[in-house]
């Protein structure tokens, strides 16, 4: 407990609060609708991060370790470790033996994966390659069995070369470009890792911002790089959609929602300045906060607390918050409230990032209320979102998907009666269609929206 | 008076992040950090005795954003550079498919500068000037070739395209009063509200 307090007392006298000073400064004139709680813990240490664990080394208290996470962060120290687990690295509660095994395996698979790219590459490809990469070095003593099990899942996926060159000659040419990748072994280590993740999962491809994510990874996980490329395998699929043109499109359309929900003024002034497709920021989601604050260690911060999905729709953590609001305010107005609830709060599926995007817009409301039109807000805001202190943007995130949680069930109850017709049609398709079954309850939202 | 410019990838860096530095920093970075979204840039400009503030935007991989986000970035852009890089012939022959692009999108009065970046590298030179010349004739775009790196004429492409969206305004093509131009004007023509801000025009540019 002593550490949360020290902590929060950092906080507030922290040196680089000062400046975000002018900002809170100008927020005077429109200052935010929200007070900011400070609820924020102290990073996740070695000694809590043990008690998680039973006896045989088995990760017991997820819920826990993602709520640390969540509430604090990591320290330095622990976070290769730690993200092992948060992106799923590790089967979820294997022992401490069986994790030894994962670890030489995956080891071993990720050397033979970059290698069989590199063997089988086209000869025109490899001679472009062969200056800025080289086959995996580390090759880690095992035994008969497991090379042999390890090249057959290796060798098991068909590569389309004919897909593949322009993605590569793309990761060729970023590879230079990448925020905080400076030496040449670093280029190295990130052209094989994006080559292998390119191959392998064709449908996925490259698109340009990987680079950046594919480098945090990196610089993470130092020296270990098949752990790197394992952790961001599994973040990638996980949010493949936002690396395509469709997924950004879906996450531009759905802030606007959320932030119309959240705070209807600040939305307006929005649309009056005309910046309905939010330009500024697009970034913010595309790399998940990656180039929004100064230090790296901030950047790290923001990432892991997304990343640690405990507070996000459907987390069993938001569901316990619409449960709790929803038994208070059945006990006020003595309704009743069932599952309805429940099938109309699904209609966004959204994630922390969202909340985190709206907390930065929210701290920098000022450039949007000082300004006269679009342009200088956007130039006000390029200017200043470097400031904003990490902690004081997840609490408000957090705060904010509280009361998003709290607009949920309260909305639920005055649009029950509206949404009974709908439902009817819903099911009577149901029966006939699959697909046509799903793009019922979407005409549902927008009659709720109506 | 505003400026606004889209710049445009295709991945290929041409350099258009560097143009931008170039001329609002006065300072050349060879290496500049993948562009994602957008970013931008502004920088006041004097153009016969009035001021002009350009407001440029450079963005980027817009041809593999959706539809929407690509109007965006169009939306109120009075001018457009379109760049390519001398070096490398495969951003010269997209210059077509972005130029339908944009007509299709934008305002059709405007204003779009063809530039030929990285003039410095003539060894490695692979688009020779004749050509680009030639593209600007045939499309009816302004030409000329700049180098971020020695700061070659990289004044002359924006304030050009500065003094063309200018003349254009002159001449009663483009109607100042309506934001939807990309342009704005300050407290000379009255608009009360906004009276403290130099007078604007908008001007966006873009390159592939």
């Amino acid at each position: 407990m002593a550490d949360i307090v020290r902590m929060s007392c950092d906080y507030n006298n922290n040196s680089r609060d000062t400046n975000s000073g002018n900002i809170n400064d100008k927020l005077s004139n429109e200052s935010i609708p929200f007070s900011i709680p400070d609820e924020r813990w102290a990073p996740l240490n070695k000694q809590t991060f043990q008690t998680f664990f039973d006896s045989d080394g088995r990760l017991v208290k997820e819920h826990e370790f993602r709520k640390a996470v969540f509430k604090g962060g990591l320290i330095q120290e622990l976070r290769a470790e730690a993200w092992k687990y948060l992106f799923l690295f590790y089967p979820p509660l294997i022992s401490a033996r069986e994790q030894q095994t994962i670890e030489t395996e995956r080891q071993l698979r990720y050397q033979l994966m970059c290698e069989r790219c590199y063997k089988e590459m086209p000869e025109k490809l490899r001679l472009s390659v062969i200056h800025s990469s080289t086959t995996y070095p580390n090759v880690p003593p095992t035994n008969a069995y497991c090379l042999i099990q390890q090249r057959i899942e290796a060798y098991k996926h068909k590569f389309q070369w004919n897909d593949m060159n322009e993605h590569i000659q793309l990761i060729l040419k970023d590879i230079p470009r990448t925020d905080r990748c400076s030496s040449i072994n670093n280029h190295n280590r990130l052209t094989r890792l994006l080559i292998t993740f390119v191959c392998y999962h064709p449908s996925i491809g490259y698109a340009q911002g990987m680079n950046d994510m594919a480098q945090c990874f990196l610089n993470v996980f130092t020296s270990n790089e098949h752990e790197a490329y394992w952790c961001f395998s599994y973040y990638i699929t996980q949010a493949a959609e936002h690396f395509t043109e469709q997924g950004m499109g879906t996450k531009i359309k759905l802030l606007p929602k959320l932030v119309e929900k959240i705070d209807k003024v600040l939305f307006q002034r929005i649309c009056e300045l005309n910046v309905e497709l939010w330009t500024f920021c697009h970034r913010w989601l595309f790399l998940c906060f990656r180039r929004e604050f100064i230090e790296e260690e901030d950047t790290l911060l923001c990432f892991e607390v997304v990343c640690s999905h405990f507070l996000e729709t459907n987390s069993l953590m938001s569901d316990r918050l619409l449960h709790d609001y929803q038994l208070r305010r059945s006990e006020i107005e003595g309704i009743c409230m069932t599952t309805k609830t429940k099938s109309n709060d699904e209609q966004y599926y959204c994630t922390f990032d969202y909340f985190v995007c709206i907390a930065m817009i929210e701290l920098l409301r000022s450039c949007l209320f000082d300004s006269a039109d679009e342009l200088e807000a956007m130039e006000l805001i390029q200017k200043h979102q470097k400031t904003l202190n990490v902690n004081q943007v997840l609490n408000l995130a957090e705060k904010l998907f509280k009361d998003y949680c709290q607009i949920l069930t309260t909305s639920t109850t005055e649009t029950t009666v509206d949404l009974s017709p709908v439902e009817q049609s819903y099911q009577l398709i149901e029966v006939g269609d699959d697909i046509i079954r799903k793009s019922v309850p979407k005409n549902k939202k927008s009659t709720i929206k109506s | 008076m505003l400026e606004k410019a889209t710049d445009r990838s295709y991945g290929m860096c041409v350099g258009k992040s560097c143009l931008l530095l170039q001329f609002t920093d006065k300072r050349f970075q060879p290496v500049h950090d993948l562009t994602i979204g957008v970013e931008f840039g502004a920088r006041m400009i004097t153009i016969d005795g009035k001021q002009i503030k350009l407001q440029i935007w450079d963005t980027v991989n817009i041809i593999e954003m959706s539809f929407n986000l690509c109007i965006s970035y169009y939306r109120g852009a009075a001018g457009a550079l379109l760049v390519y890089d001398i070096t490398q012939r495969h951003t010269f022959n997209h210059l077509t498919s972005w130029l339908e692009d944009a007509r299709q999108h934008s305002n059709s009065n405007m204003v779009i500068m063809l530039i030929g970046n990285k003039c410095d590298l003539f060894a490695r030179r692979e688009v020779q000037k004749e050509e680009g010349e030639a593209f600007a004739r045939e499309h009816g775009l302004i030409f000329m070739e700049t180098s971020a790196k020695t700061a070659a004429n990289v004044e002359e492409a924006f304030i050009n395209t500065a003094r063309e969206i200018y003349g254009k305004i002159q001449e009663g093509v483009f109607d100042p009063t309506n934001e939807v131009n990309g342009i704005k004007i300050g407290p000379q023509h009255a608009n009360p509200r906004t009276g403290e801000r130099p007078s604007s025009s908008a001007e966006k540019g873009g390159c592939c």
